[in-house]
This record gives C-alpha cells, structure tokens and sequence, in this order.
C-alpha cells in the first residue's frame, strides 16, 4: 500500500506537468493577450509591457521559464492585479473557497446520503417519493436562480440573511446551500440506486437467515457495500466543491478563487490561468488518490500491487 | 418418530405486475427429529420458496405467504412476531444458500460471518466467537483454520466458500438445516465431498435436512424421504427408495430417465421430459403436469387429482397412479 501511494505520488508530478503543458499550449492558441484593451495600446506601450513580462522570448523559453518557477516556488506575477504575486493571491482566495466547498460537501454527505439511504429501505413510499422529488428538483434548478430565490426569501422578505459578503456565519449559510443542493441530490440519487441493487443481494439474505437485527443487517452488510459507489463520485465532487464556483462566488460576492480563475481567463492573465490550473489539478489528483485509498480500505477485493 | 417440522397447506404466491404467481400452492411436508428429507424438482417448480417460507424469508413485499401453518417443535412459525423469528434463524432453523459467492459479504472477512451468528443467539463477544469459527471451519475440512478465518470470501476457492457456507450453517448447532441445492455450483467431485461432509455433520448433529435437489441420484444415496414437488404442489411422496426405484407418478419417471445413471449401460439414451412447466400465474384446471404426460387419461384434463396413497406409505397425485397403472415404471426399469 505505501509503496502505492508512493509510485501515485511521483505519477502525480508527471501528470501535473503535462496538464501545465497543454493548458499552456491552449492558452496560447487562444486569440487574444493580456494587453487588450477596448481602446487598443500604443505598440510601444505594449512591447514594453512584453518585455517586462517575459512574452517577447520564445513560447518554449516561456515555459521552461515558468516550470523553473514552478520548481521554485514561484507562480509568477499577475497582469491584470499589477503587483501581486499568484502565490499570494491564491493564499487569499483559497481559504475561503475551500471553507466554503468542504462545509457544502459535508452538508451535502450528511443530507443526501441519509435521505438516499432512507428512500431505499423504505422504496415506494413517501419518504423514497419525496426523497426523488427533492433530488430532482436540486439537481434541475441552477445554483444561480436558487442562490437570488434564496436571497429574495431570506434577505430581502425575512430579513434573516445578508444578502452577500464573506466574513460572518450568517453569510456563508446561503452560498453553502446553493453549494451543496446539485452534490446533496446527486448523493441521494447514487446511494438510493446503490443500496437498492446491495439489498437484493444473496449475502443481505445470509444475514437475514443467520437471524441477525435489522440494524446489524444494515450497518455491517448493506451500507459497506452500499457506499462504494458513493465514495466514487465523491471525490470528484469535493474536488469540484473546493476549487470554487464562478457563479455562487459571484453572487454572493465572495472573494475566493473560482472568481478568480474566470475572470484571469476572461483577461489573458496567463499566469493566473496556469496557477489555477495547478491548483485545481493537485486538487484533483490528491483526492482520486484517497479515494482509491478508501476503496482497498472499505473493499478487499481491491489491491494495489 | 417424532416430528420436528410440519409444513401444513402452506401457499406461497407472488405479487407481480402480470398477475399472481402461485408458486407453493398447498403444499404440505414434515420433517422428522434427525432426518433427511428431500424435496425435488425442477427450475421453478417452488421447492427454494417452500423452503424458504419456513425461515419466512421469501422476498418481499411481492411474495407473500397467503395461507397455511408451519410448525417447528409445535410452535406455528407464521404466527411469531418478527423478533421471536429472527431468534429462530440461525439458532434453531438455518440454510445453506446456493450460491456461496454471492451468499457471502465480499467486504467481511469469513471469520467475521461464521461468528456474527454465535455473537448474537449467544450472546458471546467477537474473540470467542472467532475462535470457534476456528472450531468450525476445522469441522468443516478448510486446512489452517487459525488464518483462514481472517480471509475474504474472494480468497477462498468455490468449495471452500461452501464449506464456509455449511460452517456458517452448524454454528449455532441448529435443530434443522435447509440446504438449497449445496452443490449445484461446485464441480462433481467437489459435490460428492460436500454432500457426504454435510450428511456426516447432521448425523453427528443429529440434525435434521432438507435437502432441496432436482438430482434424484442424490436423493437416493441421502435421503430418508422425498418429495417430489411440480408446479407449486407435491405430486409425490414416499421412502427415498420407493420412489426411486418404483416411481408412481410419470413426472418423477420422467426425472429419473433424464438424468445418466452408472446402474445402467450406457447404450440406453436419457431422455428429457418435452415441453415447458405451466404457467403458475393461470395453472390448467386438471393436472398441471398433463400437457407433458404421454400417460394422461381425459380425466386429467378435467379435474386435479388429489395426492393419494398408491402404494404403503407411497403417495402420488396421479389419476392414472391411482388406478394401479404404472406403465412408465416397465419402461424405467
């Protein structure tokens, strides 16, 4: 096992530099530059604007360039907030982004596992019905139209939320609901499908015959196998929570990085760009590795050798 | 002798969107104190359900036992509240699944599912019931029990697992065991050492078997009385040895020329029974067997006949049984 996770780790370099290299090579294939402007630059300002930054060497030289960089520690400068590294940018946006997207995901665990659960013990019934319903409704309705009826009920009728903001507990309810409801619903919907196919297993009838309760029944042999399908979309999940969302970030107006990265893409801050990418790929990449690690731990039919 | 289980009238139907299947339609058996019964069979003819009725483990909500007792020690099951039955499972009453890979949790350990039985009607905790699922898979013939409790069932080879299966079974040392066709899914030399390890333990136990087949050689060699069952009813009855040897019903004939037997020389062609069973959702008013009978006489288009005493404690449904015809018996034997 540990040599695993040490074989996946150095993997992981391998693949963090390659998605470096085609975003890079994307970026640059994208029409346009950070010094565009509606009002066009003089050619003077702007070849002095390259120079400064580097983009009048080679594209091969730039990259070579930033991974020596990378290796150092240094993400480089950003073009559109003059004067700030990405480096201290990120450690801006990124506390609060992922403050943000764990406490979505934990509510979004801890609200559409038990209901999915819930609704496949009792199938058929009110509780399945409205379980279903309410899944469908979350995984329908966009984060944005949620986020403004949320805030029109709770601001603006109720008076019981600030509308937007970051900083206080009452502001992080409304974008932490927006947050969780589609990764809530898409929980209950997996769970509810997958302890559905576990309860109709052979081995679920063993436990019954051996005259086991209910709740063991429940506990040791339906939910173990119940939720490894869910521990598979939920790395991916919490991946995509922690990196932020352009939209609910926008609306709430809080100052974490998934606003960040649309925006430095929308302005050709090509460092930015690639310091997000990086970011949201080691994301990415640590949390398939640890789930890999909860299927061997959860699965013994999986080894890693 | 006395009887330890008395399965009376029992009728077992499923709820289906297509209708009502009547899969164990008035079906009455017993079982003696230690011993071995056989209830025989093909594909969906409903020995699984009747057997399964006892430990009222048939899938819900769409089966459903509609009518009749079954009796354990004098104690009508289907009257036990749901506790009082799962007191009864495992501890007095257990079964030996079909499938032991799928009957096993893949994610516990082999130790972990013979104990979890013993934990429980026995109040005992994890370490002693481990240590005695040591006893039992040593019982059972897997070598180094000590570190095989502490394997998964992907481990263990297809009669392993089934020996792991009967382990599980004889744990709490109950008073009956089903065991639902044990040997269908291992290869034949495998079948044999089950079986006998599964007649060996429940002589030693003196526990007694139900042992669920459509393999009426086997029946012969382990059984003390069978039931042959078709369409969700038993159509005959008897000592494993009349019924082997002077079948009275032509479906039972039929089972016995379908299968090779070493008895006979090998020029003598098997043959099958044609034909499908009926449909148990509308059964045929007559004899539900008539269709494929090359015996049937106009009354068995008309009217079902009863099961009926043929022979000294030889019972068949058969109109023509009845009339002290058995002409397939000449052609069997």
């Amino acid at each position: 096992m540990l040599r695993f996770i040490v074989r996946r780790t150095l993997w992981l370099f391998l693949v963090l530099f390659v998605v470096l290299l085609i975003t890079f090579v994307l970026m640059h294939l994208v029409p346009g530059g950070p010094w565009d402007r509606e009002k066009a630059l003089a050619p003077k300002v702007v070849e002095a604007l390259n120079k400064r930054y580097g983009l009048d060497k080679p594209l091969w030289e730039q990259f070579v360039n930033y991974i020596w960089g990378v290796l150092h520690g240094d993400l480089g400068v950003s073009y559109s907030y003059s004067d700030r590294t990405i480096t201290s940018i990120l450690a801006h946006g990124i506390p609060k982004t992922a403050t943000l997207g764990i406490l979505a995901f934990i509510f979004a665990l801890i609200v559409g596992v038990p209901s999915g659960v819930a609704a496949a013990l009792k199938q058929n019934s009110a509780i399945d019905y409205s379980s279903v319903l309410f899944a469908t409704i979350f995984a329908s309705v966009p984060g944005f139209v949620l986020g403004i009826l949320l805030m029109m009920i709770f601001s603006v009728v109720l008076h019981w939320l600030p509308t937007t903001g970051w900083g206080t507990f009452q502001q992080l309810l409304m974008p932490v609901f927006c947050l969780a409801a589609l990764p809530a619903a898409q929980f209950a919907r997996i769970t509810r499908a997958s302890t559905l196919e576990v309860i109709r297993q052979d081995y679920v009838r063993t436990a019954r015959s051996k005259g086991l309760p209910e709740s063991t029944i429940r506990v040791r042999h339906i939910f173990r196998n119940s939720l490894i399908p869910v521990i598979t979309v939920a790395g991916p999940e919490l991946a995509n929570l922690i990196t932020g969302s352009f939209i609910i970030e926008n609306l709430f107006a809080i100052p974490g990085v998934g606003r960040l990265f649309v925006q430095g893409i929308f302005a050709r801050d090509y460092t930015l760009i690639m310091g997000g990418i990086l970011f949201y790929a080691i994301v990415i990449a640590i949390l398939n590795l640890l789930v890999d690690i909860l299927y061997a731990a959860i699965d013994p039919r999986i080894r890693y050798e | 002798m006395d009887k330890l289980l008395e399965v009376r009238n029992l009728k077992t139907y499923f709820h289906t969107q297509d209708g009502v299947v009547k899969a164990v339609d008035g079906v009455s058996y017993d079982v003696n104190k230690g011993e071995t019964i056989a209830l025989v069979g093909e594909s969906g003819c409903g020995k699984t359900v009747s057997a399964l009725s006892i430990l009222r483990l048939v899938a819900e909500p769409a089966g459903k036992i509609e009518a009749g007792e079954i009796l354990f020690d004098g104690i009508d099951l289907l009257k036990l509240t749901t506790e009082e039955m799962r007191k009864m499972r495992g501890a007095k009453i257990s079964i030996i699944f079909q499938e032991p890979l799928t009957s096993l949790n893949p994610v516990l350990t082999i130790g972990r599912q013979i104990s979890e039985g013993l934990e429980f009607h026995r109040n005992i905790s994890l370490n002693e019931g481990l240590k005695e699922a040591v006893r039992l898979l040593q019982l059972v013939g897997i070598p180094h029990p000590e570190r095989r409790i502490y394997d998964y069932p992907h481990q263990f080879s297809g009669g392993m697992r089934q020996r792991a299966m009967i382990a599980i079974a004889i744990a709490c040392q109950p008073q009956l065991i089903i065991a639902d066709e044990p040997t269908t899914v291992v290869d034949v030399t495998i079948q044999a050492q089950l079986l006998e390890l599964i007649r060996n333990i429940t002589k030693e136990l003196n526990t007694a078997l139900i042992l669920i087949t459509h393999n009426l050689g086997i029946v012969a060699r382990y059984a003390h009385r069978v039931f042959v069952m078709y369409a969700g009813n038993i159509v005959e009855r008897g000592s494993a040895m009349d019924v082997y040897h002077y079948p009275c019903h032509p479906y039972t004939a039929g089972l016995l020329t379908s299968v090779p037997r070493l008895d006979e020389p090998r020029k003598i062609r098997l043959i099958p029974i044609d034909g499908q069973p009926p449909d148990l959702i509308a059964p045929p008013i007559g004899c539900a067997f008539q269709s494929r009978c090359n015996y049937s006489i106009p009354k068995c288009q008309n009217e079902k006949p009863p099961l009926q005493e043929v022979a000294p404690n030889h019972y068949a449904a058969c109109w023509v049984s009845q009339k002290d015809q058995r002409p397939w018996q000449k052609k069997s034997l």
